[in-house]
């Protein structure tokens, strides 16, 4: 017999859309994103914070969101890869992620995404430095960073509104 | 940058489906879910060798929501193998779904379907198991010893027993020439032991699966799989049923790196529960199964070089021990491939490999990119440079003196795949590549920091190849390696492809879409692939072998070009002329030099089709008849501290033979993704296993580190060759990459190293712990050297 | 990774109530600050978490002669502090490569104390720098020296029903400087070894007095005592150093792992002391 644990109460929302639901004391914040809500975006590589593939934006931070428990983001502001574009289209990163070809197998991308927009959502014109930093934590295993590196700075470029 | 003639391949081109991944939009396996759905869980045994004695699983069937619990004894008693790469009759088939005899740490004891996953893993703890001990053979040396415990006591090949005598699966011994005679006639011989360390593939994707009973009593397996119809031989063959009641769909890949090759045996254990209880059955591995179930193959390989004093190849005997891990997934095979790949590096009369494949109470290992060579390089390109200075050459002329020239013949995946080179780019890589990195400007200047003089800077090189696929000029009894493809035209212009290579994430079916767009002159964007499934998409092998775009290209330009023809002659009997007369471009067709008099294809698809006049569609199918090699040469400079052994690699430069670039993102992509694995190869990666107890020791991403992009050099630093060249056996003159790439990384940096330090480590991988401890012998020699000249000296003056 | 057994989760917005929960629960219960240590991995012991994020635990405040940072502070918070990088250079240095920045925006140094881990790159600037580490019970506040705190690998004092409030370091006055040095294998590896090193000098640029704690080398950080007075009157000469560094050997007693072997780490913390202590002496007179 598994002893139902009790479920808690959390609200928070998820690019702009507010949710409630109710989870289990021990649910990661990543689960509760992709099982719950249905947000696959987020993606899921070692569950215990060491590939960032599950990086979201909390409260404005980039954090891995497969370390977070469900119930430490009651009340956060949440974003999640399925919320960068919007009806205009594509965020710059992506774009620049794609026009550089930046994704390759795409699993680790989302992560990518998020930590970068992150940084670039507080800091509009990062150094190389800066970005290599901001990633650190994102393994990619296809790449070898460069056109991720190349793709975030240059999106940095265009929302700032140089011309390139 | 070669000259481009064409009008889609060459160019930047956004990947198909690279708007979905950077949505978060496209599904992989593991993002589905279908109603009803089972969580599948296996118990693994926490011993590396041991007998099952008793299991009960009363209790697990007790947990709320236990659907399913299945142990070896309900398994079908059918010994089965993990692959279907190679032809049935030289697979090796040594193991059942579930095992009774267990073999590692990790291995499959039991399985549960259960509503949720939480339930699965409750009544993985309730189920008791009493096994019994045996003594474990972790190394290959280990299991090669008198007194080692047998590992298998059955296994076939083909359907015939192999004669298991202690842990030895497979042995070659293939000699072509008189290798004693060159050995005598030579110069200077040398003779080295290398040993290649166990790197996990590491995609960040997990291995997953669904498997969904079909109303029509057939089964839907959604599986990370790099082929669909080799997945359903092997889960047909594993469960006892007709391929047909298979459906696999192809899915988008997160990495793979040839992990995915093989099955992980869990896609056949979710099979087997879904048809068992009729529901969905999910199973997805956590990351410490997948440091269990995958990784490059350890080798111990010497390798004996005889050169004439000029520095010619006179005779070269490599000898392969490979260790397969506790199943063959494809042990006897990667022996076969390091023996041919090491001698195949350069040209040599006078050749011989000898190896044998041995099975250890470790995790059973499968390709990791490279299959085989990456170890073939590590030994020689380190010998080579090592020969080159014994000889007083210097290490690329050595190399370009040696190399393999258009016409040779060479062995692409083992003796048995023989393949003559059509083309080659290696000189250009060489040259390019000396010039970029600084050769002649750093290969004597150590010393960057005049502050810090225990920096220490080297630039060093090597290079290599891998194979283009596995096709042989004759047909082999060895390995499959045949592609279809069925491309139709659809009313609004657009042409659809249905075929089952898969993609890894290299970007092998946008490359497909290129081609038929080249072909007949459409757009990019007017090209769709289907991922489809194994009920709708024509025969192929599986992607591997750096075969995707090469081997399954080659049909695609074949339905192209039968499309294009029926276009052609529809669109003829429009503008009333002869099919000669017209052309196709932009999805447009038009009369030579009339371009603005034009008829949409859309327009021409759409007269045909209603007009009665046929359909535009083909079905292609063609055995590749070469597995041209991709040559690459990688240079780096390497600072190393020598006080604490840390190595950073401050410039590189990749540089490969690719024939025709079909997409340049993809090609600079799978370039410095090369570099980088290759690198991790070099410096830190290697999975460690307790000696003694099999236990795993960096079974994480916290233990077992892939670098990060704080480790790569700035990609300011990183110079990307290509070489102008155009491969006559290829689709639109195209070759491989992706094993390629990273195939003489590791050895490039071991001779950058030496550079700097003049400290060689044979074994990979180089750690900043290996390598202090050389250095410090080193400088102690050095030391004792300075203390005895100058005793001399003292003692000559008194 | 998913808490299996985990029941209940408790997030209160005091400090007492916080107390008075964790000495009330009957089962087995655990502060959870960030969370980084924690959720690595499945604790199928533990049945219920204490989150300390909402207590106001996350400050930086100059007190009188000496400096607070709440234990629940991050990492991130650290290195956006001048205060600490103007100061206690040794704490942000390691704050600076603790992890990846993902995990610095939410791990917290009191975390680090709390996992007790030999490696843990926040605790050896605490001893180089003097720090006091403050512990609430629902009944007193306790003041402990880093050296009284870590009793072992991944132990410490701490009992149920404790919980470590801040760290309080003082000012120094006078000319001194800190460094914090790391090796690992890789940029996110744990430390294989690290240290930290305070130094202070006199009129003459000599050194007047130093602090040197080493990390991943012994059960628990230690001081090297031995090198602390040997520095004591050099201005960090390299080839003094040289020598002088070989006294590290005498209080740390490495194991090997798949990190290292002993025998690495015996030899990088010479290296890494040197350099350290040259780090800190040049920031000391002004380099
Ligand atoms: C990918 C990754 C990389 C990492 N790299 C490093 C690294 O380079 N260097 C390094 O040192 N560490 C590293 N860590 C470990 C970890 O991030 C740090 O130890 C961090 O400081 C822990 O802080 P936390 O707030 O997340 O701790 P938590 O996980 O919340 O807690 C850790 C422990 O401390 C206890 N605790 C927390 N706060 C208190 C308190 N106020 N009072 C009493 N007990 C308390 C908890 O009960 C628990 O036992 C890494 C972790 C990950 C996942």
């Amino acid at each position: 017999m598994i002893l139902m644990s009790q479920k808690y109460k959390v609200n928070f929302t998820v690019n702009g859309d507010q949710y409630e639901r109710y989870v289990e004391a021990g649910e990661t914040l990543a689960s509760v994103l992709r099982v719950e809500l249905g947000l696959t975006g987020t993606k899921v590589g070692c569950d215990r914070g060491d590939c960032g593939a599950c990086t979201v934006i909390m409260n404005g931070k980039a954090v891995k969101s497969c370390i977070i428990p469900a119930l430490k983001a009651d009340g956060a502001e949440i974003q999640t890869i399925e919320g960068v574009a919007d009806e205009n289209g594509l965020h710059p990163i992506q774009q620049e992620f794609v026009e550089l070809a930046a994704v390759q197998c795409g699993y680790c991308t989302p992560g990518l995404i998020m930590a970068s927009k992150a940084l670039l959502d507080e800091n509009k014109n990062p150094t190389e430095e800066e970005v290599r930093e901001a990633i650190g934590g994102n393994i990619c295993r296809c790449t070898g960073y460069e056109k991720p590196v190349q793709a975030i700075l240059k999106a940095a470029k265009k929302l700032n509104g140089e011309c390139l | 940058m070669p000259v481009n003639k064409y009008d889609v391949l060459g160019k930047r081109l956004d990947k198909i489906e690279a708007r979905q991944k950077a949505t978060g939009k496209l599904k992989f396996t593991g993002d589905l879910k279908f109603p009803g759905m089972l969580h599948c869980k296996i118990l693994r045994s926490p011993h590396a060798h041991a007998i099952v004695k008793s299991i009960d699983t009363s209790e697990a069937f007790k947990v709320d929501g236990v659907v399913d619990v299945i142990t070896y004894e309900d398994v079908p008693k059918i010994l089965s193998m993990h692959q279907f790469l190679h032809v049935p009759e030289v697979m090796y088939y040594d193991s059942y779904l579930l095992e009774k005899h267990v073999r590692h740490v990790g291995d499959r004891v039991a399985a549960v379907a259960a509503t949720t996953e939480e339930a699965a893993k409750e009544a993985l703890k309730k189920i008791k198991v009493e096994y019994e001990i045996l003594p474990a053979a972790i190394t290959a040396e280990d299991a090669l010893k008198p007194d080692a415990a047998q590992i298998h006591e059955e296994a076939k090949r083909g359907d015939k027993p192999v004669e298991l005598k202690g842990n030895v699966l497979d042995t070659c011994d293939v000699t072509i020439g008189d290798v004693d005679k060159g050995f005598a006639d030579a110069d200077y011989v040398i003779e080295r032991t290398y040993r290649t360390s166990k790197p996990n593939n590491g995609q960040l994707e997990r291995t997953a699966v669904v498997c969904v009973p079909r109303d029509d009593g057939r089964l839907d397996v959604y599986a990370t799989s790099q082929g669909i119809h080799a997945m359903r031989m092997n889960i047909s063959h594993s469960l006892g049923i007709p391929a047909s009641k298979l459906n696999c769909h192809r899915m988008y890949l997160g990495g793979t790196f040839g992990a995915h090759i093989h099955t992980g045996f869990i896609e056949n254990i979710c099979a087997f529960l879904a048809l068992r209880t009729g529901r969905p059955v999910r199973g997805e591995k956590t990351r410490e199964e997948m440091f269990l179930s995958c990784g490059r193959h350890p080798m111990i390989v010497k390798v004996k070089a005889g050169f004439t004093k000029d520095g010619k190849l006179l005779a070269l005997h490599s000898d392969v021990t490979d260790d397969t891990g506790s199943y063959a997934f494809s042990g006897s095979s990667k022996m076969a491939l390091t023996a041919g790949f090491t001698l195949s590096m350069y040209k040599c009369p006078n050749l011989r490999i000898t190896g044998r494949s041995v099975y250890t109470n470790t995790p059973p290992l499968t390709a990791m990119r490279g299959a085989g060579n990456p170890q073939a390089h590590w030994a020689v390109e380190n010998m080579m440079e090592e020969a080159a200075e014994d000889l007083g050459i210097d290490p690329i002329e050595l190399r370009r003196m040696n190399l393999l020239q258009v016409g040779d013949r060479f062995f692409g995946q083992g003796p048995q795949v023989i393949s003559t080179i059509r083309s080659s780019g290696n000189d250009q890589l060489l040259e390019k590549g000396k010039k970029l990195i600084g050769w002649d400007e750093k290969r004597n200047n150590h010393i960057p920091y005049p502050d810090k003089p225990w920096i220490r800077r080297g630039v060093g090189m090597a290079r290599g190849f891998h194979t283009s696929g596995c096709g042989s000029e004759k047909p082999n009894a060895f390995i499959i390696d045949h592609s279809c493809a069925t491309l139709k035209m659809n009313e609004d212009g657009t042409a659809q492809l249905m075929n089952a290579a898969a993609d890894l994430g290299a970007g092998t079916l946008s490359a497909h879409a290129s081609l038929v767009a080249e072909v007949i002159g459409l757009k990019y964007e007017d090209v769709i692939v289907n991922l489809g499934d194994s009920d709708s998409a024509p025969f192929d092998g599986p992607t591997h072998a750096s075969r995707g775009l090469y081997g399954a290209g080659q049909p695609v330009v074949k339905a192209a070009e039968e499309v294009k023809q029926i276009l052609l002659e529809w669109a003829a009997r429009m503008f009333q002329c002869g099919p000669e007369d017209v052309e196709i471009k932009e999805s447009k067709v038009f009369k030579h030099n009339e371009p603005e008099n034009y008829i949409p294809v859309a327009d021409v698809v759409r007269k045909g089709h209603f007009s009665g006049w046929g359909a535009a569609a083909s079905t292609a199918s063609v055995r590749p008849k070469a597995c041209p090699p991709h040559f690459i040469a990688i240079f780096v400079e390497v600072e190393v501290n020598t006080l604490t052994g840390q190595v950073k690699v401050v410039n590189a430069v990749s540089g490969v033979d690719t024939g025709t670039v079909v997409n340049l993102n993809n090609v600079e992509g799978q370039m410095v993704g090369g570099l980088h694995m290759g690198m991790g190869y070099a410096l830190i990666e290697d999975t460690i296993f307790d000696r003694k107890t099999g236990e795993p020791k960096n079974a994480s991403f916290a233990g077992f580190h892939i670098l990060t992009v704080k480790d790569m050099p700035d990609p300011d630093n990183i110079d990307l060759v290509i070489a102008d060249t155009f491969e006559p056996t290829g689709p639109l003159g195209a070759k491989g990459i992706g094993e390629g790439v990273t195939n003489p990384v590791a050895p490039a940096v071991a001779n950058a190293i030496y550079n700097a330090v003049g400290v060689r480590i044979n074994d990979l991988p180089m750690t900043q712990e290996k390598l202090l401890a050389k250095i410090k012998e080193v400088e102690a020699k050095m030391d004792d050297l300075a203390m005895t000249q100058k005793n001399v000296k003292e003692t000559v003056r008194e | 990774m998913k808490q299996s057994n985990l029941r209940e989760y408790f997030r209160p917005k005091t400090l007492d109530e916080a107390l008075s929960i964790l000495n009330s629960y009957e089962g087995e219960i655990k502060i959870i600050a960030g969370g980084t240590d924690m959720l690595a991995d499945d604790h199928k012991e533990i049945e219920a978490l204490l989150d300390i994020d909402q207590l106001g635990l996350n400050y930086i405040e100059k007190a009188d002669g000496y400096i607070r940072i709440g234990s629940a502070t991050t990492y991130t918070e650290i290195l956006n502090s001048d205060e600490i990088y103007e100061n206690f250079r040794a704490i942000w240095d390691s704050a600076s490569v603790v992890a990846d920045k993902s995990i610095r925006n939410i791990a917290t140094i009191g975390g680090n104390l709390g996992s007790a881990v030999p490696s843990g790159d926040a605790i050896p600037p605490l001893y180089a720098l003097d720090a006091t580490l403050v512990i609430k019970t629902t009944t007193e506040e306790k003041k402990v020296k880093p050296e009284d705190f870590f009793t072992g690998p991944r132990k410490n004092i701490l009992k149920k029903g404790e919980i470590l409030k801040e760290i309080q370091i003082p000012y120094s006055d006078g000319a001194f400087g800190s460094d914090f040095e790391k090796i690992a294998r890789n940029s996110v590896d744990l430390a294989t070894a690290n240290i930290a090193v305070f130094v202070k000098i006199d009129e003459d640029k000599k050194i007047s007095d130093a602090r040197i704690a080493l990390g991943a080398v012994a059960p628990t950080v230690v001081r090297a005592d031995k090198l602390e007075k040997a520095v004591i009157g050099t201005k960090a000469e390299e080839e003094k150093l040289e020598e002088i560094v070989k006294a590290v050997e005498d209080v740390i007693s490495p194991i090997s792992d798949v990190r290292s072997s002993a025998d690495y780490r015996y030899k990088v913390s010479r290296v890494i002391a040197k350099r350290a202590i040259m780090k800190a002496y040049d920031r000391a007179i002004g380099k």
